[in-house]
């Protein structure tokens, strides 16, 4: 009874993995205090249900969902070039409150708040992946080529160039470089892999409704880039292992759900107080959170 | 370069009355003035930062009035900061790096191609400013003297036509000026356009073929530095009636 619960939270350990990863690129990297980052999430979630819903095979549903979150992050840097730092960081919070709205009114596409069911497993070369089992492996195989893909870029000389551009935009400006085109790039790889995280998740759950992808959300893939440290791939990896551990160890408490549920809320906040107050940089962050 | 005319408002202030100044090639011109007289809005509108409300800027015959600032970084124009604009979580080698490499802003390229050692040339191109040993450094680690050798380096060694320096020998020790000073006479000597704004006039004298002097925000005077250092109406700007 253990092994297929152990799945079951490996399997979100690496959906919520790549989603964080992503996020750490903007937000670490870049210096992009991006809040909209769990409607992108949203955005491919949605794209894939509706898609394989309707008949489209899963690999072109995951793969528009990456491109469809792509695309929205590359709006969502354009409407807001002229915005720096808290001012971006509301604007897309804005753009979270947008996508939510539309996600819960457009319920002729969406089904609004009761959202979409029966969303089918994935289909990979004729094999349906029923079990759980091989689904941890199909996101395992993801998680390990997007973090791959992720690390690779923050470790390069664009890497760089990102990093220049969070610690000193003006500076990077001077010395010839467009940092609006630095901005696309990085929102665009970023919102690629929300999106496929996305996609991953509501194939896995089976049902996706708008309050999956808002406030809550939002504030859970905050504090596990946070606690694992701005800037720090690995940080943000043994980060989703904690709290999803933390999250899903404290269904065995002899309380309610009713309980649980805000009590996880209680209990995340407190860690991330705890880690700002004593390490600010969080447990593998390089940057101080500015 | 030619200025031409510029000016420009910040609310109902007026930082630069219809400003003039040529920067001739392969000279060190100096622009000076007391505090809040333009000098480094001035700057700020040659390197495209700021937008002027009137006037325009020439150079290598192209109109860079309205040009963004990346662009106008790209004709060929390097500049300093009065506070220094280094990266402050990346190394002394990376700066470098940065200001060499254009491969860089192509993501995928960047991200497949190996980073080339170049640790030779940077070596190379930091040891007049003393910074040869401190490639891995990262700027939290280096003093107030070594960032504005620092900034100095990474502008110098970018691909330019044109210095334009902010005060860069301002807050340094008198070892550090005389250090800035000597690099600077050998970029001179090398035939490079230097556009220098200091207070140090003594800094400005033994280095500036030409002096520009202005004073809330027009130019007051201007001409070689034995014209400039007995003006009345500079001597007025800088000691007051």
């Amino acid at each position: 009874m253990i092994f297929p619960y152990l799945i079951h939270i490996l399997i979100l350990i690496g959906i919520y993995s790549i989603l964080s990863v992503s996020l750490n690129l903007v937000l670490g990297y870049s210096g992009l205090l991006n809040l909209g980052q769990i409607a992108l999430f949203g955005i491919g979630a949605y794209t894939s249900a509706l898609l394989s819903t309707n008949g489209v095979p899963f690999v072109v549903s995951f793969i528009l969902a990456g491109i469809i979150s792509a695309i929205f992050g590359l709006l969502l840097v354009f409407a807001t070039k002229k915005l720096k730092g808290d001012y971006f960081a509301l604007a897309s919070l804005g753009f979270a409150f947008v996508i939510y709205s539309l996600l819960l009114n457009l319920k002729e596409i969406t089904n609004g708040p009761l959202g979409i069911t029966s969303i089918p497993k994935p289909t990979l070369f004729g094999f349906i992946i029923k079990e759980n089992f091989y689904f941890l492996l199909l996101v395992l195989i993801i998680c390990i080529i997007s973090i791959y893909i992720i690390n690779k870029i923050v470790n390069s000389g664009f890497g760089k160039l990102l990093s220049a551009m969070r610690d000193n935009e003006l500076g990077l400006k001077v010395l010839g470089k467009n940092t609006s085109k630095l901005k696309y790039k990085a929102m665009l790889i970023s919102g690629f892999f929300a999106g496929i995280s996305g996609s991953l998740y509501a194939h896995y759950i089976g049902y996706i409704e708008p309050n999956t992808f808002y406030l809550t959300e939002l504030i859970f893939i905050l504090t596990i880039v946070i606690i694992g440290g701005i800037a720090s791939i690995k940080g943000s990896v043994i980060s989703t292992f904690l709290i999803i551990a933390i999250s899903e160890t404290s269904r065995f408490l002899p309380f309610p759900s009713s309980i649980v549920g805000p009590a996880r809320q209680i209990v995340y906040s407190v860690i991330l107080l705890i880690i700002l107050i004593f390490k600010p940089r969080g447990l593998y962050g390089r940057i101080d959170l500015e | 370069m030619i200025i031409k005319d510029i000016s420009k408002n910040f609310g109902g202030i007026k930082a630069l009355n219809s400003v003039s100044l040529e920067i001739k090639k392969a000279k060190i011109t100096a622009i000076i003035g007391p505090n809040g007289s333009g000098k480094t809005t001035l700057f700020n509108i040659i390197s495209g930062i700021v937008a002027p409300d009137n006037g325009n800027i020439m150079f290598q015959e192209k109109d860079i009035t309205k040009m963004q600032d990346f662009k106008i970084a790209n004709l060929g124009i390097s500049r300093t900061f009065q506070d220094v604009k280094l990266f402050k979580n990346l190394s002394v080698k990376d700066h470098i790096k940065i200001s060499l490499t254009k491969d860089y802003e192509s993501m995928i390229k960047s991200a497949l191609k190996k980073d080339k050692n170049i640790d030779k040339e940077i070596e190379s191109i930091l040891k007049p400013f003393n910074l040869n040993e401190k490639l891995n450094d990262y700027v939290s680690d280096l003093s107030y003297g070594q960032r504005k050798l620092l900034d100095l380096a990474v502008a110098v060694s970018k691909n330019h036509s044109v210095l334009m320096l902010d005060e860069p020998v301002a807050g340094v020790n008198p070892k550090l000026r005389e250090l800035i000073s000597v690099i600077l006479k050998n970029l001179s000597k090398k035939g490079e356009t230097i556009i220098l704004i200091e207070h140090d006039i003594n800094f400005i004298m033994s280095l500036a073929d030409y002096i520009y002097v202005l004073n809330f925000g027009s130019v007051i005077a201007h001409g070689p530095p034995k014209k400039i250092k007995n003006n009345k109406k500079v001597l007025e700007a800088y000691l007051g009636e």
